[in-house]
């Protein structure tokens, strides 16, 4: 029966994914027109795209990240205009964009390893690879090169990947240095609800945690604080109307 | 050192001389700072301990001379260099031990403690008290000090002081305690002035007593000193008394519990002997002025003759019924013994009332009501109803008055009427007639007309007591056959044996003679009142009280024919009377009769000891207040035991069988109101004995009881019915197939032999293979499928009244279905799904037995202990009359291990893939006769069967399912067992979960152990291991939670994190063995490994290959040299084997194993894949990883191994031949064991033979809940 359901569901979502190139195609037959009228026009479609790589998750954001990295070299000086006023995670994204365009192997070699990986657990009794292998592996061959990469999908996919590569990532995250890593962590653990990953998130970051770590939990923690402070406020005001 | 010198006596040869002293200090903290300082307080008396030998002929007498000055604590002089050092001049000798050696004459042993002589510190100068006031003249002073001889400090509590006499102004002065005691004097101010005499008691053993006369002058002080003495021995005897009507011995219902308090003491002072002595006043002798006064001593020894018939009546009920009976009878005119002393209606009045069948006035008058009421009685006990107590309702009715307190105080509380050669059993009573008044007037104060009861701790009396005047009277009431105390003199006086109490003043008392002392010495103010419930008072009601000593409160009649005649007085408007509190008298048992019709009782007793206008009550301080109510017209019927229904005033109860106390129907009174509890005629149901205000009607009569109850005085009636039925939910507590009606132990669930509590099967099988597991449908899917249904069978005998209704109910209806028959056309009544309640009324159960089906729709999980409770409600609308439970277990799911007999197994078939496999795997199947399923590569391309399910088995009695336990595994196998296996009396079940699925949740990662014993503990089903998991992907949770929850396989877990894949089964099995233990375990040893590739290098055959042939990396076909100089593979393994041996550790403990002899150690080694770093796998095809056919013939037992591609030798493959030659001598043959080449199938990917197959194995038959659990 479950089965049954979970094939119905691969269906539906395969059928998704072709109606979703479908009209990406469209849309770009669409955009290029126009910008092949107006480059203006053009710069306002990376804007667009660019902002909804910052705001987006999941498959959205793969779509906004695929458009900006088919612009080449005609996003790039928009992208690095951004990297000046940037918050430390848009920044993050940024520089992630900008690289994936001027073609980092590193990240390349990556991605390709999640999907062999994949591919060599299923043909295992594992079924899916160890999050500790890929951890392993991740760090054995990459260092901590692929951490921008690996952190921003993590944080705009982490919840739609299985659960072996996000766990994988952030066990790999909990290896590293916290300069590249903590941020990421703390970004995670503010926004993901899964009860498991946050435990394992919390491993990682009080692994890599020092001074530094602190002071970004301490911050992130009183923005928080505030944030809770006026939502309390809110509803504390609501329930005397 | 010179000898010391002690009194005159030079003390030589001194052996030992040891001194103590040192100095007080007392530690003083000091408010608000740190530390303390300390205060001297002078030095202790030093001590001196002195042993040695004496010599010499003076010795003796100064030896004498020292124990004198010892005796009287006087100092000695003592003299010796130690006193330089401690100052000392004089001693006082705390301890002197000497003895005379022997066969040495003058020669002593001596040892003496000394302590230094302090003479006492001069009383220091105090100003002398304030001169006191003029006490006015007509008021004194009486201070009585009591000391006891040679106990200073004598516990002065447990004296009692009272004093008694004559006051100045004539009148007599009744005993009065003194209470204000300062140490050992008491003293009492405003004090009347007069003579009196002080008594000071000790009633604790031993015993004291003492007394002194004392005058108290007006205004001025009287002092006594009474000395009491323990090592002169005085005759106390503790008194108890009785006391009765004018001319009567008859005991009356208030006197009763007196006799009761004398049978608890004797009981309690076995030391002590009684003996009953009758006394009467100074009235009424038959010749006036003559002696003996034989009409008198005749009365006082009826009086304890009839005290002693009651005493005795437990033990010689017909000796005591019989002399009652004689004693009531009206005597011969002229037989001055037997005197007018007749029993009549006033007698059987105070008995009928005290018996509860007469609430009208004492009055001796035999008017209707009382007539009604000896009649009440004779119906009651089947005599002859005629309303008149004679010879035939005498007995009977002494019987039931005595029977009352059943007192059997035994023979060896009494003195023996024996002496010398003369011995006569024991002496039962004496009378002292006259002799020993209370009151010394002719007047016939009843205080005079008693019997005393006195216990003294003495063997015989201290005189010789003449032969009593009633002696030979007709048996059995007479004393004995023969006296033996005493002459028979009538002149002798009775008495003898105590202190008079009115002992003229020249009286010396004789040796021996008794000082009686009351058994509660305390003197109480009196005072009361007389109310109805409500307050109300009795206002200028007329009563007479008794006191204890007998004396009425208000004086009686002195002369005249009706001399003897209590005064009648009147409460006060107030409903209250008050005798002051300078009329005191004695703490007892006091008596009030009520000359107003009226029903009455002692305020804290219950409402149903209101039996007329006599009131008796122990007062120890408190007020008699007497509460009365009104002769009741009406009353109710409460019924216990049963549940009213049909509201307050149907009449209409019902009971159930099941309960063990009888339902009890009670007549009550309004408040205020009241009857005599025989006043109530009852119909239907049975008596209770000893409340005539009840009826009961026993569970045992099913049916219905119509009691019908009729208050005769009015005719006022009242009826219940009460419905007794049997209804009871019953299961197969005792698990052995069979429902039992109200078996014990149904309401509780208990692991072990002979323990009780009902199993049920989880339904998850699909009989009639509808592809819906038969426990998720609402109806039974055929007939097969009755057999897995569980019987539920309601009994119920006598019929219920209209309005009441069987409801059954389930304490979670999600966890269980009931069906309201075992047949294949049964409906769910109570069950999970839209429409269905927790709850089911039962209908059509009307006097019968009818059986409904459970079955269990859950395993036990995390959130489900596996126990439901049933619960059967009788009610009326929502209200519970009454209930049944029983508990049921859903039977666990449970797994065998491979010493379960091969059923059936299974392989995925991929053809074009596993083709060779599948061919060896079915072949072996053939041979041993055991089917092959194979699953279609085509629809579940996932080769690894093993992972996807367990086939376990759920057992009740009579009954076994294999059945599926999926596993958490989203793979294309997932829905293989459910569409493929689920069948008929084929299970499945699957354990829900949110988490996502890791490697360790294949069921390659469960496996259990054969049966084992660990630790003493037996584990009949063996123990289920699992690896526990990564930190990011551990063993499910739920699924967890689910193996822990079935409780019999207790599940534990290993550490296989090392593994990439993880599975427990990659490194260990269990096999059968044909030699020794049932089984062994095979063990994945990479040391074994690296033995033998040693052993074949150093031998010179380092060239040979391994996997030869193969070319996928890193299985690739590598020589034994380049294994073996490979570090990182060297470094692996060791690293390898030290996991290897924790986990041995782990499983040797778990399972209770010899690591010697149980364990196989199959050569292994492992490798790390590229892609997964730091994680292993076998490089060598894992042998360990074996599929076991298991036959009931261990002969025909087949071992399908992994072949190893070992280094071949001589066309060998060494690595096979090391295995085979370990299993061999368990007795496996070599036709027995299968190396089957799975290498390019599934050795590569990371997985073996087990993996690729399943099985399904036959269950336990072993009673699994006779296992016990902790």
């Amino acid at each position: 029966m479950n089965y049954r359901n979970h094939l119905w569901k691969r269906f539906a979502k395969t059928a998704l994914q072709i109606l979703k190139l479908i009209l990406l195609a469209v849309g770009l037959f669409s955009w290029q027109t126009v910008l092949g009228e107006d480059t203006i026009q053009g710069k306002k479609m990376i804007k667009y795209f660019y902002q909804i790589l910052l705001d987006s998750s999941g498959e959205p954001y793969l779509d906004a990240e695929q458009q900006l990295i088919s612009q080449g070299d005609a996003a790039i000086p928009f992208l690095r205009a951004q990297l000046q006023h940037a918050s430390p995670l848009s920044k993050l994204i940024t520089e992630v964009v900008l690289e994936r365009i001027q073609g980092n192997d590193s990240f390349k070699e990556s991605v390709t390893y999640f999907d062999q990986v994949e591919r060599r657990a299923a043909q295992t009794p594992m079924g899916v690879p160890p999050p500790e292998a890929v951890a392993d592996y991740l760090h054995l061959h990459f260092g901590d090169k692929v951490s921008p990469l690996l952190g921003v999908y993590l944080l705009k996919l982490g919840h739609i990947w299985p659960a072996w590569k996000t766990l994988g990532v952030i066990l790999y995250l909990g290896k590293l240095n916290s300069s590249s890593s903590a941020e990421v962590l703390i970004q995670f653990l503010a926004l993901n609800t899964n009860a498991h990953y946050r435990k394992i998130a919390v491993e990682a970051l009080v692994a890599v945690g020092d001074a530094a770590v602190l002071n970004k939990l301490e911050v992130e923690l009183k923005e928080m604080a505030a944030k809770q402070d006026g939502l309390q406020q809110a509803l504390n005001r609501i329930k005397k109307k | 050192m010179p000898r010391p010198i002690l009194d005159d006596l030079e003390l030589e040869l001194v052996q030992d001389l040891s001194t103590a002293g040192d100095e007080v200090l007392t530690q003083h903290a000091v408010p608000a700072l740190e530390g303390d300082f300390f205060q001297r307080l002078g030095r202790r008396a030093t001590g001196i301990s002195l042993q040695g030998v004496l010599t010499g002929t003076e010795v003796r007498a100064g030896l004498e001379k020292l124990r004198e000055k010892f005796r009287a604590a006087a100092p000695v002089s003592f003299v010796a260099d130690i006193t330089t050092a401690t100052r000392l001049e004089k001693v006082l000798i705390e301890e002197l031990h000497v003895r005379e050696l022997a066969g040495k004459p003058e020669r002593f042993e001596y040892a003496f403690k000394l302590r230094e002589f302090l003479a006492p510190p001069e009383p220091e100068e105090e100003e002398p008290p304030p001169i006191p006031p003029e006490p006015l003249p007509e008021t004194a002073t009486l201070a009585v000090e009591v000391i006891v001889d040679g106990e200073p400090n004598f516990d002065f509590s447990t004296v009692t002081v009272t004093v008694e006499g004559t006051q100045s102004d004539g009148a007599t002065l009744p005993s009065r305690t003194l209470s204000d005691r300062r140490n050992n004097v008491w003293t009492e101010v405003d004090f009347p002035p007069g003579n009196y005499t002080a008594k000071a008691v000790v009633t604790e053993p031993p015993a004291m007593a003492g007394s002194e006369p004392v005058v108290v002058p007006a205004g001025g002080t009287g002092q006594a000193t009474i000395t009491l003495r323990r090592d002169r021995p005085v005759n106390i005897a503790t008194m108890f008394m009785v006391h009765f009507r004018f001319d009567k011995a008859f005991i009356e219902p208030c006197m009763r519990e007196v006799l009761r308090e004398v049978a608890d003491y004797a009981k309690n002072h076995p030391d002590e002997k009684l003996l009953i002595v009758g006394h009467t006043d100074e009235v009424g002798d038959d010749l006036p002025g003559a002696r003996p006064p034989l009409y008198n001593q005749s009365l006082s020894e009826r009086r304890a003759r009839s005290a002693y018939a009651y005493l005795t009546f437990g033990r010689d009920r017909g000796a005591a019924i019989a002399e009652w009976d004689q004693l009531r009878r009206n005597r011969t005119t002229g037989v001055k013994r037997t005197i007018s002393d007749t029993w009549s209606a006033r007698e059987y009045q105070y008995m009928l009332q005290d018996l509860g069948y007469y609430s009208g006035n004492v009055n001796g008058v035999h008017d209707n009501t009382t007539d009604q009421a000896v009649r009440a009685f004779q119906t009651n006990h089947g005599l002859n109803v005629d309303g008149n107590v004679g010879d035939q309702t005498w007995p009977v009715l002494i019987e039931a008055y005595m029977a009352q307190d059943n007192l059997d105080v035994e023979e060896a509380a009494f003195f023996k009427n024996a002496k010398e050669e003369c011995d006569s059993g024991i002496l039962k009573w004496l009378g002292c007639g006259e002799e020993d008044p209370v009151r010394n007037t002719q007047d016939a104060w009843r205080p005079n007309r008693r019997t005393e009861f006195l216990f003294v701790q003495v063997d015989r009396i201290p005189c010789e007591a003449p032969k009593p005047d009633t002696f030979d009277l007709p048996t059995p009431g007479g004393v004995n056959s023969s006296w033996c105390l005493g002459p028979d003199n009538p002149d002798r006086p009775r008495c003898c044996f105590v202190i008079p109490n009115l002992a003229p003043e020249e009286f010396e008392p004789e040796e021996g003679q008794w000082q009686r002392v009351p058994i509660d010495p305390r003197t109480i103010p009196v005072r009361g009142s007389i109310k109805f419930e409500d307050g109300t008072p009795l206002a200028n009601a007329k009563y007479f009280l008794i006191a204890p000593d007998g004396e009425f409160m208000d004086g009686e009649h002195p002369t005249g024919a009706d001399r003897g005649k209590p005064n009648i007085v009147k409460t006060d408007a107030n409903g209250e009377f008050d005798y002051g509190s300078d009329r005191l008298k004695p703490a007892g048992v006091y008596t009030m009769e009520i000359q107003e019709p009226v029903i009455a009782r002692f305020k804290s007793e219950p409402a149903e000891k209101a039996k007329g206008n006599v009131v008796c009550a122990r007062l120890e301080g408190g007020d008699f207040d007497v509460v009365l109510c009104n002769a009741a017209t009406t009353f109710d019927l409460q019924v216990s035991g049963a549940s009213q229904i049909g509201g307050v005033a149907s009449g209409v109860f019902i009971a159930i069988r099941s309960l063990s106390d009888d339902v009890i129907v009670t007549a009550a009174f309004s408040p205020g109101t009241c009857s005599s509890a025989r006043s109530i005629v009852w119909l239907g149901g049975e008596e209770v004995p000893g409340n005539p205000l009840q009826r009961k009607v026993k569970r045992a009569n099913i049916g219905v009881t119509h009691v019908t109850a009729t208050l005769n005085t009015t005719g006022f009636i009242k009826s219940v019915d009460v419905f007794v039925v049997r209804v009871t939910l019953d299961v197969d507590a005792d698990r052995d197939g069979v429902v039992e009606e109200d078996g014990a132990g149904k309401n509780t669930w208990e692991f072990g032999v002979g323990k009780k509590g009902a199993v049920i099967l989880c339904n998850n099988d699909d009989d009639n293979s509808n592809a819906q597991i038969d426990s998720e449908s609402f109806g039974v899917d055929d007939a097969g499928d009755v057999g897995d249904l569980v019987p539920l069978v309601i009994r119920q005998s006598g019929a219920l009244p209209p309005g009441v209704q069987l409801l059954l109910s389930v304490s979670d209806r999600t966890k269980i279905r009931i069906f309201n028959q075992r047949s294949a056309t049964a409906t769910a009544i109570i069950g999970p799904g839209p429409g269905f309640s927790a709850q089911s009324a039962i209908t059509n159960n009307v006097l019968a037995e009818i059986e409904l089906g459970m079955e269990a729709t859950q395993y036990a999980n995390a959130a489900f202990d596996g126990l439901i409770r049933l619960t059967l409600t009788l009610q009326e609308g929502g209200a519970e009359l009454a209930k049944d439970e029983a508990v049921v277990r859903v039977a666990p799911w449970l797994m065998p291990s491979h010493l379960n007999v091969t059923e059936e197994l299974y392989v995925v078939d991929i053809s074009g893939f596993n083709d060779a496999f599948v061919a060896a795997i079915e072949a072996i199947a053939t041979a041993t006769g055991v089917p092959l399923r194979k699953a279609s590569g085509f629809i579940y391309n996932d080769q690894w069967i093993q992972d996807s399910m367990e086939v376990g088995f759920s057992l009740i009695p009579g009954k076994q399912n294999p059945v599926i336990l999926n596993a958490i595994r989203f793979r294309e196998l997932e829905p293989f067992a459910q569409d493929e296996l689920l069948g008929p009396d084929y299970g499945y079940v699957e354990v829900a979960t949110a988490a996502p699925f890791s490697t360790f949740d294949s069921h390659g990662n469960v496996e259990v152990s054969p049966p084992v014993t660990v630790g003493g503990t037996e584990f009949k089903f063996g123990r289920i291991y699992y690896g526990k998991g990564r930190t990011s992907t551990p063993f499910n949770a739920d699924m967890k939670a689910f193996l822990e929850r079935q409780l019999i396989q207790k599940p534990f877990e290993l550490d296989t994190d090392w593994l990439g894949v993880g599975h427990v089964d990659e490194i260990i099995s269990f096999i059968p063995a044909n030699v020794g233990k049932s089984f062994r375990m095979l063990f994945a040893s990479v040391d074994e490994a690296i033995r033998i590739l040693t052993d074949l290098r150093s031998s010179g055959h380092g060239d040979l290959t391994l996997f030869t042939g193969k070319i996928d990396a890193p299985f690739h076909e590598r020589t034994i040299n380049s294994i073996l100089s490979d570090p990182v593979l060297m470094a692996d393994n060791t690293a390898c084997q030290a996991r290897l041996n924790a986990v041995e550790t782990m499983l040797v403990a778990e399972l209770g194993l010899d690591p010697i002899t149980d364990i196989i150690k199959i050569p292994s080694l492992f490798v790390v894949e590229s892609l997964i770093p730091r994680l292993f796998a076998a490089l060598i095809p894992g042998m360990v990883n074996t599929l076991v056919i298991t036959r009931p013939s261990f002969a025909n037992t087949k071992l399908v191994i992994p072949k190893p591609f070992g280094p071949v030798l001589g066309g060998v493959d060494q690595l096979e031949q090391d295995v085979l030659d370990r299993l061999t001598p368990l007795g496996y043959t070599t036709s027995q064991i299968h190396f089957v080449d799975d290498f390019d199938t599934y050795h590569i990917n990371l997985g073996e033979v087990h993996c690729g197959t399943n099985s399904k194995r036959a269950p336990y038959t072993t009673p699994w809940w006779e296992q016990e659990v902790a």
